[in-house]
């Protein structure tokens, strides 16, 4: 499977890349909402992981245009930080699946991903 | 309290050889005498010392390369001092850096020595006792983080802390223009930026300072603390670029 990474941060983008492919995930990791666009046509991602604040496109509208589309019903993962939460309400009601606050909780992550994708996971840790 | 303690000496100069072979003997330890770094450093390979009394200035490798190899290549947190005569300025501050844990002037007396000795030997355990966190009392850098995230493979552990250390300079300067233009809003971008990246690599001190300035240019609140906080980032943050180029300045082969 393969998930879609936004994020304008270079070392928080190979951090989530890391995690995502000791997974077994395809990871493609671009760095704001514009390549984002790009890359969902000629990827088909199963997944998208995004930031809010970059340049260009940002979160918000990626969001929106992404489930504007009638066609592709791609699940979203908000990645938010400190002074966001207003940012994460309108994400959600723009269509997010779910949201995650940086820095990440790797093994947070990994729940959250795979239970978007309906991929069972040992439930070895409750958080 | 060197009573059968092993004490390993590098020390290329014969007096000063036997003025601390006969203090540490005073002091109740055994010594193993070295000639210079190289020789100490083989030694170190094949015995258990408790202590390393070390030279800063020796032929062909000296005390701060020693040390360097002691703690980065064979990964040994044994307490090291330094036996400095002092010439140059900022000395102390170097054998801290190069991660020796005290000094002693030359030239000592066995009460000079002892002192420095057991105030090395007293101090709280070192952080160095978890792998993933590096430096000393003054500086944590946290890498259980990237340790967890990379599933521990050192050898991305390193690309992503070369990566670290090209982008942060730039972050940093962002940063502090911001607050120099008195650009809140801009601010609190290149704040929240630069926070991303130390939650990778986590240096504590630069890390707090940096959420209190993205906290305070979001709502402009506190103003007058940013600057004090700014400093705090780009004098810690140079500290942390030492200890970290040193351990991981190799390249790497698989990337």
């Amino acid at each position: 499977m393969t998930i879609l990474v936004a994020e304008d941060e270079p070392l928080m983008l190979m951090a989530i890349e890391a995690k995502l492919k000791n997974e077994g995930f395809q990871v493609i990791g671009v760095p704001d909402g514009q390549e984002a666009l790009k890359a969902i046509e000629t990827a088909a991602p199963d997944l998208i992981i995004t930031d809010i604040l970059m340049p260009y496109t940002s979160g918000l509208e990626l969001i929106s245009i992404v489930k504007s589309n009638p066609g592709k019903k791609i699940p979203i993962i908000v990645l938010s930080g400190l002074g966001q939460e207003d940012t994460v309400m309108e994400a959600f009601q723009l269509g997010a699946d779910d949201f995650i606050t940086k820095p990440f909780n790797p093994t947070e992550l990994s729940v959250r991903v795979k239970r978007l994708l309906k991929i069972p996971t040992t439930a070895k840790q409750k958080k | 309290m060197l009573v059968n303690k092993k004490v390993l000496v590098a020390e290329d100069n014969a007096i000063n050889q036997m003025v601390v072979k006969h203090t540490l003997i005073k002091l109740g330890a055994t010594a193993d005498i070295t000639g210079d770094g190289a020789e100490a450093i083989e030694k170190f390979k094949h015995a258990d010392y408790d202590l390393v009394l070390m030279d800063i200035q020796m032929p062909l490798m000296d005390g701060y390369e020693t040390t360097a190899y002691i703690r980065n290549q064979l990964k040994s947190n044994v307490p090291i001092i330094a036996m400095t005569a002092f010439a140059l300025n900022g000395e102390d501050e170097k054998c801290f850096e190069s991660g020796m844990n005290g000094y002693v002037s030359k030239p000592f007396t066995v009460d000079s020595l002892g002192a420095a000795i057991e105030k090395v030997l007293a101090a709280a355990p070192q952080v160095n006792s978890n792998p993933y966190i590096l430096g000393n009392k003054n500086l944590t850098i946290d890498l259980s983080f990237l340790y967890d995230i990379s599933g521990n493979d050192e050898c991305y552990i390193n690309t992503m802390i070369q990566t670290f250390l090209e982008n942060m300079p730039a972050s940093i300067k962002k940063v502090d223009d911001d607050l120099e233009a008195r650009d809140w809003d801009a601010l609190y971008k290149s704040a929240h930026y630069a926070k991303s990246s130390l939650s990778v690599v986590k240096i504590n001190e630069v890390y707090d300072a940096i959420i209190e300035i993205e906290k305070n240019a979001l709502h402009k609140t506190n103003l007058h603390l940013l600057p004090e906080l700014v400093k705090t980032v780009k004098e810690k943050y140079v500290l942390a670029e030492k200890i970290l180029s040193q351990k991981f300045g190799a390249a790497c082969n698989s990337y």
